[in-house]
């Protein structure tokens, strides 16, 4: 029985590392038309408001907060840095006082 | 074609770069980590699993439906299913790392995750095009993420709240400073928008995991639909 535990484990290690190589190697197939590169390059904002997007439905005041607060320091400053530590002062204090 | 710059300097500010963040995938790891010592799952399991899978989101759903015996075909599915959005996000690397080794190319994807990549490409969009980025800031989070694995097993309920400290918030926070980063103008709100309403939707609709790539997609697609123009 314990043996199966170490096949299921194995098994998700493979299918997790499948679905991490096998974009890049597929693309190895693929000519990188300007089209293609469109395709590609809207990938990484498409990523940002899927994750986002849910988040910020479910986003309560602090969170609400927050997010504002990292974009609003990231465009000022441009230091990511200050960006996540204003956003996190900033929910956890609202946390706090609310 | 010739490949990108690969060096020691690369892999080291990507390390340095994912610090921070690696703090909130610590405290994700803790979630994880109580997650599989209520299960029942053996310190051992639970290490070797964050070692070999190192994928958050899948680990959470496979604990999630964890019994005794271990539904083998289940899990091992959930583990491919779950991260389908890594096709994605590997697809999007092959223009930066195209004439990389094999094993430079798919040693750094063992270690890819969410934060990373974003961060990654962020640095190739800013002119910054050292390809050990990735397997450098790879690295750090995953060292972040299996002691936040053992920590969460051994003492996760003794460890406070995080939400007080708002470290739940941290990727959060950390995705739209990246975000601002990456934005190149209007022709990045089409996708942004409509990963987000894919994915607020399907999630609504789906509930679990699915709405990640399903937002992506969506959301990549645009760029798709959108005429390739001198101007870009």
């Amino acid at each position: 029985m314990p043996n199966d535990i170490w096949l299921a484990i194995g098994l998700m290690a493979v299918g997790s590392y499948v679905s991490r190589a096998s974009g890049y190697w597929l693309m190895g197939f693929v000519t990188l038309t300007p089209r293609v590169r469109n395709w590609l390059g809207a990938i990484p904002m498409a990523v940002v408001g899927a994750v986002l997007g849910p988040a910020a439905l479910a986003a309560g005041i602090p969170e609400c907060v927050g997010f504002v607060t990292a974009f609003v320091v990231m465009r000022r400053t441009g230091n990511d840095l200050f960006g996540m530590a204003a956003a996190l002062v900033a929910v956890a204090g609202l946390r706090f006082l609310l | 074609m010739n490949p990108p710059p690969f060096t020691r300097a690369g892999f080291v500010a990507g390390a340095r770069f994912m610090v921070v963040p690696s703090f909130g995938t610590f405290f994700y790891g803790i979630g994880v980590g109580i997650l599989a010592a209520q299960v029942g799952l053996s310190l051992a399991a639970l290490l070797g699993m964050s070692a070999v899978v190192y994928a958050g989101a899948a680990q959470m759903v496979a604990l999630q439906t964890w019994a005794d015996p271990v539904p083998v075909v289940a899990v091992a599915l959930i583990a491919f299913a779950v991260n389908t959005r890594y096709i994605l996000l590997g697809a999007a690397l092959r223009p930066w790392f195209s004439g990389l080794s094999p094993l430079r190319a798919y040693g750094s994807l063992f270690v890819m995750g969410d934060g990373n990549w974003l961060l990654s490409i962020k640095e190739y969009e800013s002119g910054r095009n050292d390809a050990a980025v990735l397997l450098g800031s790879g690295v750090v989070n995953y060292a972040f993420w299996f002691a936040g694995s053992w920590a969460g097993y051994a003492v996760g309920r003794q460890l406070g709240d995080p939400r007080h400290f708002a470290i739940d918030f941290l990727l959060t926070a950390f995705f739209v400073v990246n975000a601002v980063a990456i934005w190149k103008g209007k022709r990045d709100l089409a996708p942004l928008l409509v990963a987000g309403i894919a994915a607020a939707v399907s999630q609504k609709l789906l509930g679990g995991p699915w709405f990640i790539i399903i937002g992506a997609v969506a959301g990549s697609l645009t760029g798709l639909v959108r005429r390739p123009s001198h101007a870009e």
